[in-house]
């Protein structure tokens, strides 16, 4: 029965990474810009979260309406100022500019709050949980009310994407931004709103992580490449896909925990390598990426 | 009345320079064509009219206003739509909402989803077919729907019948005098001259990004055009 | 038309005798500090080189080739644990083992490359980085007292090999340096090269052309795994100590070689050795400072990369070359001297 149990902890697991994969897919998607600071985004975002609870005294739940504003607001700010000059041009640049920007926000994080692993305190919420079939199989009720809370973003964000103008825009942008421009598409509008949904779902997963396991200033390298991981395996383009990519990757690291907790992460890096050995363009992908 | 004025027009990309010292004139309702030969800077020419080409020197002239400084989606707003060459439909959108992105600006007028329709029978029932499952022809017309749906006073057609059998080609120039109807201007650029000479009542020849002859269609020989087009066997 | 009456086509120039000059008196002076007994310059002096190695490889991979690697490291610590394998499992002589640990890695490259080269882009920068990782954790994982998993092992030097190691090591440190940017300039110099910045500047046009893109940009990928292993290999002689998570840490190794490369210049083959040095001479001025706390440090290395990259994209390089278009150090190019030529842009 553990290996149902695990399996059950990878899929709610997976939920979060999906979530943490949303923005780097979308923009990726809309302008083919390469994050990488997008995982200290994550993880500045909880650190934030826990000075705001620590300030205040309030609960972590709160400090998400708090945040999540912010972190839109500064999505914008760093389309404005950084992202904007790197969009189209050499992607090494790009890398360059927000590889950068990743050891710089790191270091800051570790300066501010040194090297000690914080947590944000939901209380008795987080100890919580159902049991099912007889005794064995165990779930956490925020665990599993986070998936909940992944899945309905990513229904939100799939409804935006293809039912509203905006979302249109998005994807003729994605398609050829010269022409989108012809079309009296603002794409600098457009690509703010994408870096701030991006920059907005991956604080949340930051936040929700940091509600379950204690994070640290150097967490978002990992967490970027749980989220990169997860849009591969899934395939380019699709947000269905990116969910599916997120629950196998939270179920190869938590059946390779229970082989051996060593090879939590070996073996869903593993999984991802194999994925793109088999079928580059990801299970659900439709295009090819070479 | 003028419509559009490109004076001492010079433009090109980075450090190359494509057109130089270019003047021209339509006026309102009016249609004309531009013609010459590959490379000589008739899409340039188009690309500098809809903003997304640097101009060096010289002004763009629109309704009474210079537009030279304006961003493209501006232009767009004020009524100058480009179909551009290539057609560049959004692949991996609809008929239907390569339709809506070219509503876009909001700009109103007689130009609907519905008009679209009736004018390009071949698009109605692909509503929700994706745009890169179209034939070239159907890209063709969907690009200059896309066009239209922003109601514009000026509509440039960059290279319409590239690519695309003769009978098709006839059938897209069959629909552009219910395009004037409406009170739109048009400025076709072609490689292939009949057609566009056919199609206007005025034309400019570019060659290596000069104008190298204009004049009324009628009155222009059919040696003139050929050394005008090919810079040969004429002394400027 | 223009007649052209008298031409001539050369690379050198009279700067570019000059630079190679300034830069062989360098050289000398290295190996004067070798051959010496100040065991603090000798080590600066190898780890400039390591470094100088290890960005012009990042920088071939990268500004020639487009192919962006953040998981230079996998080859660092590969090269490392290949010259423990090699020196404490197999007996080689420490010396005689960089070579060949550089060989091996450069074989295992090649399955990671297949790997790698999956992705595009961008998001073959994050796959060489996951490879790096995955790496990471098979060596730590590996329960070999060879290897020592997670907590390490250090290279055992013989008795005999103990006087002495820091001017052997020194002498390898500035061969593997110069034979590196040597190699680099020719190769790039070579039918190979240009095929290479053919594909970097427009790669449909050089695939119409026939230039085979995929297996050109291999077989940097190789030769850049095995001269970055070789420098690990020469690092860790002088180390000795190695451990996973340090042999295989983004931070200490891709990141200053990216910040360097971008300081110096993306794309030349000056540019990577006057980042090291700049990175180098700036790294030692803050260590005599207490105001600088490595995170403050690194914070600026960050912005620096990031400001660069944004704002200098030519690097120092590139705004020296602006000042003096003829500077050259390694000419790569080919110049045509043409007498009485006179230009009409428009060919009229």
């Amino acid at each position: 029965m553990n290996w149902l149990n695990a399996i059950i902890q990878g899929v709610l697991v997976g939920g979060l990474y999906a979530m943490y994969a949303t923005g780097l897919s979308v923009s990726f998607g809309v302008m083919r810009l390469v994050n990488l600071a997008h995982g200290d985004l994550a993880v500045g975002s909880a650190f934030i979260a826990s000075t705001f609870c620590l300030a205040t005294g309030l609960s972590p739940f709160l400090a998400i309406f708090v945040v999540l504003p912010l972190s839109a607001l500064v999505g914008i700010g760093l389309q404005v100022a950084v992202f904007n000059r790197v969009v189209g041009v050499d992607p090494s640049y790009q890398i360059v500019a927000t590889f950068g920007l990743s050891i710089a926000i790191q270091n800051v994080l570790l300066q501010q709050y040194a090297a000690n692993p914080r947590a944000l305190n939901i209380g008795d919420f987080g100890n919580r949980s159902l049991k099912l079939v007889g005794d064995d199989v165990v779930i956490g009720l925020f665990p599993l009310s986070r998936f909940v809370v992944a899945v309905l973003v990513l229904v939100l964000l799939s409804l935006f994407i293809g039912r509203t103008r905006i979302g249109r825009a998005f994807r003729a942008t994605s398609d050829d931004p010269d022409i989108a421009r012809l079309m009296g598409v603002n794409i600098r509008v457009i690509y703010a709103v994408a870096f701030a949904i991006a920059v907005t779902t991956v604080a949340l997963a930051g936040i929700f992580n940091g509600m379950q396991t204690q994070f640290s200033a150097a967490d978002g390298p990992a967490l970027l490449i749980y989220a990169f991981e997860s849009v591969i395996i899934g395939g380019l383009g699709s947000l269905w896909g990116t969910l599916c990519g997120g629950i196998i990757l939270g179920i190869a690291q938590t059946i390779g925990a229970e082989i051996d907790p060593g090879w939590k992460q070996l073996i869903g890096h593993l999984v991802f390598l194999i994925v793109l050995l088999v079928r580059p363009m990801g299970i659900f992908g439709k295009d090819e990426l070479r | 009345m003028s419509l559009l004025e490109v004076r001492n027009l010079s433009a090109g990309y980075g450090q190359f320079q494509a057109l130089f010292d270019i003047s021209l004139n339509l006026n309102e309702g009016a249609a004309i064509a531009v013609i010459g030969a590959n490379g000589a800077g008739k899409s340039t020419l188009l690309k500098s009219i809809a903003g997304v080409v640097d101009v060096i020197f010289g002004e763009i002239i629109f309704d009474g206003e210079s537009i030279v400084n304006l961003q493209p989606h501006e232009r767009l707003n004020r009524g100058i739509a480009l179909v551009p060459e290539g057609r560049r439909i959004f692949r991996s959108l609809t008929v239907d909402e390569n339709l809506s992105i070219g509503a876009y600006s909001r700009r109103q007028g007689v130009w609907n989803r519905d008009l679209v329709y009736e004018v390009f029978p071949m698009l109605a029932k692909l509503t929700d077919r994706r745009a890169d499952k179209l034939s070239g022809g159907e890209q063709q017309a969907l690009a200059i729907g896309r066009a239209l749906m922003s109601n514009p006073r000026l509509l440039l057609l960059d290279e319409v019948s590239l690519g695309l059998a003769p009978i098709i080609v006839k059938k897209l120039y069959e629909i552009l005098p219910r395009i004037r109807a409406t009170g739109c201007s048009l400025i076709y650029v072609e490689q292939d001259t009949n057609q566009a000479l056919s199609a206007s009542e005025y034309a400019y020849c570019l060659l290596e990004g000069q104008v190298s002859l204009e004049g009324k269609p009628a009155d222009l020989s059919r040696e003139q055009i050929a050394s005008a087009y090919f810079g040969i066997g004429v002394n400027k | 038309m223009t007649s052209i009456q008298e031409f001539s086509v050369s690379r050198t120039t009279i700067t570019s005798r000059i630079c190679q000059s300034v830069l062989l008196i360098c050289v000398f002076w290295m190996l004067f500090i070798a051959s010496g007994d100040n065991k603090a310059s000798q080590g600066k002096i190898i780890d400039l080189c390591v470094f100088i190695v290890l960005a012009s490889m990042w920088n071939l991979l990268t500004g020639f080739s487009g192919l962006i690697s953040i998981g230079q490291q996998a080859f660092v610590g590969l090269g490392a644990y290949s010259l423990i394998v090699l020196a404490n499992g197999a007996g080689i002589n420490i010396y005689l083992a960089v070579i060949p640990s550089a060989i091996i890695v450069a074989v295992i490259s090649i399955p990671l490359g297949l790997v790698a080269f999956r992705l595009r882009g961008g998001y073959f920068a994050i796959g060489t980085w996951v490879i790096a990782e995955v790496v990471r954790l098979i060596v730590k994982n590996n329960q070999s007292s060879v290897i020592g998993a997670g907590t390490g092992t250090s290279l055992e030097v013989p008795e005999s090999l103990k006087s002495g190691r820091y001017q052997v090591t020194t002498f390898i440190a500035i061969s593997v340096v110069v034979v590196s940017v040597v190699f680099v300039y020719l190769f790039l110099r070579s039918r190979f090269g240009l095929a290479l910045q053919s594909v970097r500047d427009n790669e449909t046009g050089a695939r119409s052309l026939g230039v085979d893109s995929y297996r050109v940009r291999f077989v940097v990928y190789i030769v850049a795994s095995f001269f970055t292993s070789l420098a690990a290999a020469t690092y860790y002689i002088k180390g000795l100590s190695v451990q996973p998570d340090a042999a295989f840490n983004i931070g200490s190794w891709t990141a200053p070689i990216i910040v360097m490369v971008v300081i110096g210049g993306i794309g030349t083959i000056e540019g990577p050795i006057i980042g090291a040095v700049l990175y180098y001479l700036v790294r030692d001025f803050v260590s005599k400072h207490e105001f600088f706390s490595d995170p403050t440090f690194l914070i600026l290395t960050g912005v620096v990369a990031l400001i660069f990259a944004l704002f200098v994209k030519g690097g120092i390089w590139g705004l020296l070359l602006r000042k003096f278009p003829k500077l050259t150090v390694f000419p790569v190019k080919r110049r045509v001297h043409i007498e009485n030529f006179e230009f009409d842009q428009r060919g009229n």
